[in-house]
């Protein structure tokens, strides 16, 4: 079948399967990998985590079909001509990265957290990203990462007493 | 060791991740993004039983759908029989050789039983649902305490299949004249790895016979020599290619799914792609070792430890894998954190039908901190005396030697970090505090742990690498070096760039490739950054001693007379005539026909520990028995942060895994069926981010020791004292002593019932 | 047995197209809203449809509105939008407040509560809740609209009373006015994303002159194939608002507890851990006062 939608401001009309998932067309069809599968689609890492119409969802749980009509940003369309969206920034300079496998997501779902509620608390920002699973960072530079694009980063994440 | 007499300008700094942007960016490209041209596809069929005789295997449905390329069984693969944990020829004289591509015993759920190759993932689904495998059920165990017995016989050894005694002293003696003498036995379970990618690989046969396997590997040199034993190869006919790594914690530091792989190409003369589901990744790949411990300590009245014990049992499941091995490194560790004269320690591995145990994150040394230390905690108790006095009154000091024979402690500040971590947390304060009445209740715990760093005194532990100068200034440094995202690749720069005085971006660094890395035995045994790092650090000083004898030469000056900064070097007597370091190599290139390049190779020099004291408050909900870490502190001895925010976040990661080893993660499985009942991240709990505490980071850089600017080890210790830490603080909570792991909410409740009563 | 090829897509932008669509298909449809559920039993294997039929893309499945003192929630409406609407905020707390527990903020922007009831799981968060609302669910199949309690649409586990072809269109149940109070409660293995081990829902109208409840409605999930209401502990909450009121809440909860899965594993565990659940109810309900000791937790 035929799907239209609109990915990363582009048109895109591509020939799906039924039970293609948007994760699926996205990373096979459109060769934009940046999303990830990391739970086998259940919903439960948020690796596959893109913007749809303004909204995070799990790329593994919409059928490739529902994403006719819809508006989907990946992270591949977060930079505009080459400039790096703050929130990618961030998380480099606040040293939010470490394997990387999650971050894709993680930024999308911190993105659309921040287009719905520009200043987050930290609890609002922690349960934000509850649906992101990391396993490499323990969450605190991605918290902060988050709280300098809010600019409610009153205190760093980690907050260390060795002054560094 | 370092740089003498100036101050530093790359390291210690907080350098971003080399390969940030790529990943921000969603460009980095993992090997499960990769399709390559004409590339087939793999998928396995797992076993539903814990043990039995596979009596057929009936392939021919499977084989009539078109796009099915072959079914692969234990009738037509190689029967080579392997250990996945051996990284050098000759190791596998130490342990067992249990393992085959296929099996024709299966001898856990999950164990591999046939794979089918097609032309893509979803004819080789639907081809793996028609094979009918015709199986004889045998007696199975699931209990590590019951492989003693004997009963089940999973391969043809006895169990125990291994056995490690270390001791120091008499403590038979010591036990039997003691008046204080207090036992716990500890309990930790089986925990998966959960890196986010799951475990994959591919392998590319060219038309000369030689595979080339792509591999988020942690040590490539092992991947090589089990693919090649199994596939009957010379080494140089099999090239492994370390890609990015999207997570692994030991979990990939196995060679698991290549030497499938690699025949699969190899019989199809195709790239085939092997990918696992995180079921498959939960239940079929490895898991940290359950260990089971039994621990004495006797104790004087004033607080010293006389002796101690431990009987320790650990579960590796169903291959052998590092059984052995881990039961060594366990033991080793319980001689180097407290001063005690008279220890024995005796630890025995078996098998169980259940997931294969494997290195993971700490190999060891979470499980017996857990034994040890939560006994630390019951015997403080027994004596009325703090924990942290108890401790600080027994822990090991600076320059201490292992009891055991093993190398020296060196530079061993555990007790600055008990010192300094009590101190931000306010141990006293908290746990003077009266207790909270009511539902919630509080409670600190803390927890100490050491970690080595790298092989020596155990394994050869060298590695070779190759720097070299370009005619433009910048710098390659060839090397076996495997990223797994802690910041490897960036932190060597930093140091290559100190040494060179130049911008750490200046220099390019290549992973591991066995057809072009020189020799190195991988990242493992927290040996990168002491070990490799110190390799980085020679070798940048000697080409540094290149570069100065060759601009001597041009400057016409002493090379102690060269002056090397920014990229800039001049002779000290004449300032104002300034080359590049790009100027320099044109110039030894057409003058002297010569290369700034070395090939060198550094030999580990000692191994001393890395230490750690974690500081923990929770609270506790009575009533549910759900936990709230409500605060960490972490200080660690590390000699010297290379790059503090890399070390930091080492620290944030690894209290993230042990909040989960603490508290929820448990690869549960069903003792009627064998099955894995948590196999899924709906019901694997990892710690998300709203249940992470906050945390403190304390470093202790002292920097006594033969690391690169005195850099100790930090990724595997990290995790290491967080669990006991925190099950401390419960029991302080609660008044109650388990020692479980992990605490669930039931394990509470039922803890609480006889309070209650 | 005839041989399983997939399914085919349907995405309709009306209701009447998907009727119609229904009332021409020979085969077996499943309807798809937030695909929370269902994209992973097709993934699976465990549903085997013919027919996918889109629900998440229609307007008039879409929505809440108030109408002759009754909220009318549209099945295809997300949790997201219910956990922040301002009419169920106010006019049906108890089932924000479900909303905001459900999964993450991704299961949220996409999981419906039509979805929920379909599902018809054990620990269906809004299950409770909708039976202490005393919701009518509206079904629709080419021959007609059924309007019925949820009490008789859950069958089981995962089991309803829908007809193969029947769709649920819409939720609706009298507001809540200023009378009463109304809260959710859940207890899983942690803060966020998770499944329910237990969960509690209650409507309480309260006498403030009189200083005593006129009106209990509870119910509980995650204790037997569906969740259900307590009437004899409704009864017994009936009556003046006293000091032991707590601790009644709790024995009779525990008794639930006791009669619901005696023998099971988690039997030993629940019967103790629904007493917090229970005092979280009351904190949420009636405030941190009515609880003994206020409440401490950090
Ligand atoms: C990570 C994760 C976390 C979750 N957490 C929770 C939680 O905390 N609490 C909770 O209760 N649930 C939870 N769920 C389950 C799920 O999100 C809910 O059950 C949700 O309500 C399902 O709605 P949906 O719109 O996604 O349904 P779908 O998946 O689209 O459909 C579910 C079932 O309902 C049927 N169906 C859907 N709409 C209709 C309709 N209008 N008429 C007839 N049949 C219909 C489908 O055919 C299917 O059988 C979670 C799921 C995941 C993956
Ligand atoms: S792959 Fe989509 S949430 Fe894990
Ligand atoms: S950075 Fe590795 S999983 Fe998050």
């Amino acid at each position: 079948m035929v799907l239209e939608m609109t990915v990363n401001g582009k048109a895109i009309k591509v020939e799906v399967n039924p039970n293609a998932r948007l994760l699926d067309v996205l990373r096979e069809n459109l060769g934009l990998t940046g999303a990830k599968e990391g739970c086998s689609g259940e919903g439960e890492c948020g690796a596959c985590t893109v913007i749809m119409d303004g909204k995070a969802v799990n790329s593994c749980l919409v059928l490739a079909l529902q994403a006719r009509g819809k508006e989907i940003i990946t992270i591949e369309g977060l930079e505009s001509n080459g400039e790096l969206d703050r929130l990618q920034q961030a998380f480099i300079d606040q040293g939010a990265i470490q394997c990387g496998y999650c971050t894709p997501g993680m930024i999308m779902a911190a993105k659309a957290l921040l287009m719905g509620n520009p200043h987050p608390s930290e609890a609002e920002i922690r349960l934000g990203i509850a649906g992101n699973l990391c396993r490499c960072t323990g969450y605190l530079k991605i918290i902060s990462a988050i709280q300098e694009v809010a600019g409610t980063n009153l205190r760093k994440g980690g907050q260390d007493d060795d002054g560094v | 060791m370092g740089e003498e007499g100036q101050g530093l300008k790359y390291v210690g700094k907080n350098l971003p991740i080399h390969d940030g942007a790529a990943k921000v960016r969603g460009r980095i490209k993992y090997t499960g993004d990769l399709a390559l041209e004409g590339m087939l596809i793999a998928k396995l069929l797992f076993s539903p039983l814990p043990h039995a005789k596979i009596l057929s295997i009936d392939a021919k449905a499977a084989l009539a759908i078109p796009g099915v390329i072959g079914v692969y069984t234990h009738e037509n693969t190689p029967k080579t029989h392997y250990n996945s944990q051996v990284w050098f020829d000759g190791q596998e004289a130490m342990t067992l050789e249990d393992e085959r591509i296929f099996t024709d015993t299966v001898r856990f759920v999950g164990d591999k039983v046939a794979a089918v190759l097609a032309v893509d993932e979803r004819t080789a689904q639907e081809a793996l649902g028609l094979i009918k495998v015709e199986y004889e059920a045998l007696p199975f165990n699931v209990d590590p305490e019951k492989a003693f017995d004997n009963v089940v016989s999973i391969h043809p050894v006895q169990e125990p299949f291994f056995t490690k005694e270390f001791h120091c002293g008499n403590s038979d003696e010591v036990f039997e004249q003691a008046e204080i003498i207090v036992e716990d036995r500890v309990e930790t379970p089986k925990v998966h790895h959960a890196a986010m990618e799951p475990h994959v690989c591919i392998a590319v046969p060219d038309h000369n016979g030689k595979i080339t396997i792509l591999t988020p590997c942690q040590i490539m040199y092992s991947v090589r020599l089990t693919v090649a034993k199994v596939l009957g190869l010379p080494f140089n006919k099999v090239r492994v290619i370390k890609t990015p790594m999207g997570g692994s914690f030991g979990g990939k530091q196995e060679v698991i799914l290549e030497p499938l792989c690699a025949y699969l190409a190899q019989s199809s003369e195709k790239p085939v792609k092997l990918e696992l589901n995180r079921k498959e990744c939960i239940i079929s790949t490895r898991t940290r070792t359950k260990v089971i411990g039994v621990v004495k300590t006797a104790v004087d009245g004033r607080g010293k430890i006389l002796a101690r014990d431990f009987q320790v049992i650990a579960d590796t499941g169903a291959y052998t894998s590092n059984g052995a091995a881990i039961v060594s490194a366990m033991g080793k560790k319980l001689f180097r954190l407290y001063r005690v004269d008279n220890q024995r320690y005796q630890g025995r591995a078996v098998h169980t039908n259940t997931t294969v145990a494997g290195a993971c994150r700490g190999y060891g040394t979470p499980q017996i901190m857990a034994i040890s230390e939560l006994n630390i905690d019951s015997t403080a108790r027994r004596l009325g005396m703090d924990p942290l006095e108890f401790r600080v009154k027994n822990l090991v000091q600076p320059q201490d030697s292992d009891l055991s024979g093993g190398p020296s402690l060196g530079d061993a500040r555990v007790i600055e970090c008990a010192l300094e971590g009590a101190k931000a947390f306010e141990w006293s304060e908290k746990r003077a505090r009266e207790p909270l009445v009511g539902r919630y209740k509080r409670g600190v715990g803390m927890a100490c742990s050491t970690h080595g760093n790298g092989y020596y005194g155990a394994f050869q532990d060298f590695v070779t690498m190759t720097l070299r100068m370009l005619e433009d200034g910048s710098m390659i440094l060839l090397s076996g070096l495997h990223e797994l995202g802690c910041g490897t690749i960036t932190s060597t720069k930093q140091i290559i760039a100190e040494v060179m005085d130049m911008d750490p971006d200046r220099i390019e660094m290549s992973e591991g490739d066995t057809e072009t890395s020189p020799y190195d035995i991988g990242s493992q045994a927290s040996r990168v950054m002491h070990v490799c790092g110190a390799a980085a650090l020679k070798i940048a000083q000697s080409v540094k001693g290149l570069f100065r004898s060759q601009a001597a030469f041009i400057f016409k000056c002493s090379p102690e007379d060269v002056v090397m900064c920014d990229e800039m070097t001049w002779s000290i007597k004449e300032p104002d005539k300034r080359l590049t370091y790009g100027e320099i190599a044109r110039t030894v290139q057409r003058q002297h026909q010569l290369e700034l390049i070395i090939t060198e190779t550094y030999r580990a020099t000692d191994n001393p520990g890395s230490y750690g004291a974690n500081f923990v408050e929770v609270e506790v909900d009575t009533l549910t028995g759900l936990i709230k870490v409500l605060d960490v502190v972490a200080a660690f001895d590390v000699g010297k942060a290379i790059n503090p925010d890399f070390v930091k976040g080492q620290i944030y990661g690894g209290i993230q895994m042990g909040v989960g080893f603490a508290l929820t993660e448990d690869i549960k499985i069903d003792p009627l069926t064998g099955i894995v009942k948590s196999d899924s991240f709906a019901n694997y709990h990892i710690v998300n981010a709203p249940d992470m505490p906050p945390m403190r980071v304390i470093l202790i850089e002292k920097g006594e020791n033969d690391g690169p600017y005195g850099a100790k080890s930090i990724g595997e210790i990290a995790t290491c004292a967080i669990a006991p830490a925190i099950v401390s603080a419960v029991n302080h909570a609660l008044g109650t002593n388990l020692t479980v792991l992990p605490l669930t909410p039931e394990r509470i409740l039922m803890g609480l019932l006889p309070q209650k009563k | 047995m005839t041989e399983y090829n997939g399914y085919s897509f349907f995405g309709p932008s009306t209701l009447k197209e998907l009727l119609e669509e229904v009332a021409l298909f020979d085969g077996s449809i499943a309807f798809l809203a937030g695909g929370t559920d269902l994209i992973i039993e097709l993934k699976k294997g465990k549903k085997k449809p013919h027919l996918v039929i889109d629900v998440s893309q229609i307007p008039e499945l879409n929505g809440v509105h108030e109408e002759n003192g009754f909220l009318h929630i549209g099945s295809a409406t997300t949790f997201s939008q219910l956990a922040r609407h301002p009419l169920i905020v106010e006019k049906g707390l108890c089932l924000a407040q479900a909303a905001r527990k459900i999964g993450s903020e991704q299961i949220r922007n996409r999981g419906t509560l039509g979805g929920n009831i379909a599902s018809a799981s054990p620990a269906g968060d809004c299950l409770p809740v909708l039976l202490v609302l005393e919701a009518m669910i509206t079904l629709q199949n080419p021959d007609g609209v059924r309007r019925l309690p949820l009490s008789q649409v859950l069958q089981g586990s995962g089991r309803t009373c829908l007809t193969p072809n029947e769709l649920i269109t819409g939720i609706d149940f009298p507001v809540l006015d200023g009378g009463y109070v109304s809260g959710f409660e859940k207890l899983g293995s942690r803060t966020a994303v998770t499944v329910a081990k237990l969960n509690l829902a209650a409507v309480i109208k309260v006498d403030q002159e009189n200083h005593s409840i006129t009106e209990a409605r509870i119910a509980v999930g995650a204790l037997g194939e569906t969740a259900f209401r307590l009437p004899d502990l409704e009864q017994n909450l009936v009556g003046e608002i006293n000091p032991f009121l707590l601790h009644l809440f709790e024995d009779m909860l525990t008794e639930t507890v006791d009669n619901a899965i005696s023998g099971r594993y988690s039997h030993p565990y629940k019967r103790e851990a629904i007493r917090g659940l229970a005092e979280d109810m009351f904190v949420n309900l009636f405030g941190a006062s009515s609880v003994p000791g206020g409440r401490t937790h950090g």
